[in-house]
């Protein structure tokens, strides 16, 4: 049965004038009603790249999506017209982006930034956008939301900030949420009301969401399935257990590994953190190989020749390795 | 009265030792920049650190972390309340009496991107703090930055890059280098690692703890990222808009929190461990408040779960709840 959104074998590259950097490279993802799906991975992976691709803001030139398609309840938002896009964006497709101190209009106040939604969607007059702007901050546990809708941006704090650009994302009521790294800028405990939040719209109103991050925590509590992103691919896709407990990827062990954990016992040891060695690849300097093998400690000289293509290695669980099998017999 | 200070129990002789550090930025209005207001940035704040120890110093954006670093080094002076380095008070030291003891301590800065000077080489940049500190020949100076870069797993032949040719954590490695170059005792680190990657902030950990492992270096840890904090350091100060709420050795203080800020800060960090989703988080209601016009009594009181009456007009002291623990709560004292 195919699911709300189906992201098929995306590419998007961008056009620079030292070459070509292939920014997404083959990524497919796929999200149901209800769910959360979580894309992690490093700065410059390609995981913001692949969602504002879904909402079509990839700035052309130059930027541009050179194959894949991108079903939403069966229609390829690719083949829309820019006009037919406008009415999803907002409507059925909605993003909380990462910086909420630059991402709302400064000059405007928040009630007319959540009320202008309900004009071009849904033909409500301004009075009445206001009414639901209210509406709205209530719903996001705005405190006083009678009187912060006519306030501006620079008036609110940063969680507060981030309340009204969910409330902005969920006015209309949309199928899917993709969430760029929402909570980053925010402190922890801010953080914790945030994402508290974001769990009890997606059970209130059964919103897909799609949850952008580089935070392992934050993905090991929100996500179903997961996908790990590395240099513009895909290199792993599992459930969020078995991504934890039984990660097939050389990169994606690494990661959690490397990881400072508040929940280990032993507090007095101040043992060496795992270290993935060498740094995050340039997409202009790809060789033909894994882009991970030279920071890998397993790859050899096929894995520096030849790519290894995405494989299912247990039931749902894909990855793209060519020693999965070697990995798993030495307990990894 | 005399208030017992959270300040080492052993017989070894603290290096840094902060009393009652106070900290107020005023605010200036109108034509004759009349003082309107202050922002009460650090309010009271009492800690020692011992050599080749690290105090963790943790807390959210605008509770003074930062500005505890800075008043440390001198970088700004304080508005009341001392600082002693090796048993010597440095808070009225004049900038020419300074100069000499600069090189005890460094700074490590958070952004590896705008802390380097562009137009300068790597091997510049480290080997500045040498030219403006002591009259050595540019030999013994090339040799000090290459034992400095190798040191801090850098090559040799990258003095001569520019910090455009590096990555963010080697841009690090270069900060690293720089407040290493004069042999410090003390190294105050503002989220050094908290701009970087997660697969090398691990890299930059692992390097300042190897370092203190041969150096003997103390740092002031200042970040807001609970689980780097549990790595590094040897004890932990939690700080409250302006004010210290916790003090404890790290087992202590992650095991058995006192303080209701320490544990829900401690409960709204996600785990990255799916079996264990949080059931119960406690979880904050509002904002941190205005420095500019802090709450009465205990800064924490309008958040607090468990606040009673006393705590609205009664700001708690740091009182010792059992050997080298301290926490400023009513419930505990």
């Amino acid at each position: 049965m195919p699911q709300l959104l189906e992201v098929d074998d995306l590419h998007v590259q961008f056009n620079l004038r030292d070459g070509v950097l292939p920014a997404v490279d083959g990524v497919s993802c796929s999200v149901d009603e209800g769910q959360t799906l979580g894309i992690v991975g490093e700065s410059g992976c390609g995981k913001s790249v692949t969602a504002l691709s879904i909402l079509r803001l990839i700035p052309e030139p130059p930027g541009s999506v050179t194959a894949g398609s991108i079903r939403f309840n069966g229609v390829d938002l690719l083949d829309l017209s820019e006009i037919e896009m406008q009415q999803v964006r907002g409507k059925d497709i909605s993003m909380i982006f990462q910086e909420p101190m630059t991402s709302l209009n400064p000059v405007v106040t928040v009630g007319r930034q959540i009320g202008e939604t309900f004009v071009l969607h849904e033909g409500l007059s301004k009075t009445d956008a206001r009414e639901r702007a209210v509406d709205m901050l209530r719903l996001v546990h705005m405190p006083e939301a009678e009187r912060r809708v006519d306030e501006y941006p620079y008036q609110l704090s940063g969680g507060m900030r981030q309340r009204v650009m969910i409330a902005m994302a969920l006015a209309c009521n949309p199928k899917i949420l993709l969430a760029d790294e929402p909570t980053t800028a925010l402190d922890v405990t801010i953080q914790a009301q945030v994402l508290e939040l974001i769990s009890e719209l997606r059970e209130k109103f059964g919103t897909a969401v799609i949850l952008i991050t580089h935070d392992m925590g934050i993905i090991a509590e929100q996500a179903e399935r997961v996908i790990v992103m590395y240099a513009g691919k895909k290199v792993e896709e599992a459930s969020v257990n078995e991504l934890f407990f039984a990660p097939c990827h050389p990169y994606t062990q690494g990661l959690l590994a490397s990881i400072p954990r508040l929940d280990s016992d032993d507090v007095e040891d101040r043992a060496a953190l795992n270290e993935i060695e060498g740094i995050v690849p340039s997409l202009a300097s790809l060789g033909p190989g894994c882009a991970f093998a030279p920071r890998c400690p397993h790859a050899d000289i096929d894995c520096r020749s030849i790519c290894p293509p995405l494989e299912e290695k247990h039931p749902g669980h894909w990855a793209a390795c060519w020693h999965t099998d070697r990995l798993a017999e030495l307990g990894g | 009265m005399t208030v017992l200070l959270p300040v080492a129990r052993d017989n070894r002789e603290p290096l840094l030792e902060v009393n009652e550090l106070v900290k107020y930025f005023p605010i200036k209005e109108g034509i004759f920049s009349r003082t309107v207001g202050q922002v009460h940035a650090v309010d009271g704040v009492t800690f020692s650190i011992r050599r080749g120890e690290t105090l963790g110093l943790v807390g959210e954006s605008g509770c003074g972390k930062s500005t505890v670093g800075r008043t440390v080094l001198k970088l700004m002076n304080p508005t009341s309340g001392n600082v002693k380095l090796s048993g010597r008070d440095i808070t009225h030291l004049s900038r020419a009496q300074m100069r000499p003891l600069r090189p005890e301590m460094q700074l490590i800065f958070q952004d590896p991107f705008s802390s380097l000077n562009p137009r300068m080489t790597a091997g510049a940049i480290v080997g500045e703090p040498l030219t403006l500190h002591g009259a050595r020949s540019r030999k013994q100076s090339r040799e000090r930055v290459a034992e400095v870069f190798e040191r801090v797993g850098l090559r040799p032949e990258q003095v001569a890059d520019f910090p455009h040719q590096f990555s963010g954590g080697q841009r690090q490695r270069i900060g690293i280098a720089r407040a290493l170059v004069l042999g410090p005792s003390l190294i105050v680190g503002d989220e050094p690692v908290s701009a970087l990657d997660v697969s090398i902030q691990a890299q930059v950990i692992n390097l300042m703890m190897r370092l203190q492992d041969e150096m003997g270096l103390a740092y002031l840890f200042i970040a807001h990222d609970l689980a780097v904090v549990k790595h590094i350091s040897h004890r932990v100060a939690v700080m409250y808009l302006g004010r210290i709420v916790e003090l404890a050795d790290k087992p202590v203080l992650f095991r058995s929190p006192l303080h209701p800020y320490t544990k829900a800060l401690l409960s709204a960090v996600p785990v990255p461990n799916p079996a264990t989703r949080p059931k119960g988080r406690m979880i904050l209601k509002g904002d941190v408040p205005s420095p500019i016009t802090p709450p009465s009594g205990c800064h924490f009181h309008e958040r607090c779960p468990s606040a009673m009456d006393r705590c609205r007009i009664d700001a708690p002291v740091l009182f010792e709840k059992a050997p080298g623990h301290w926490a400023a709560c009513h419930l505990e004292s």
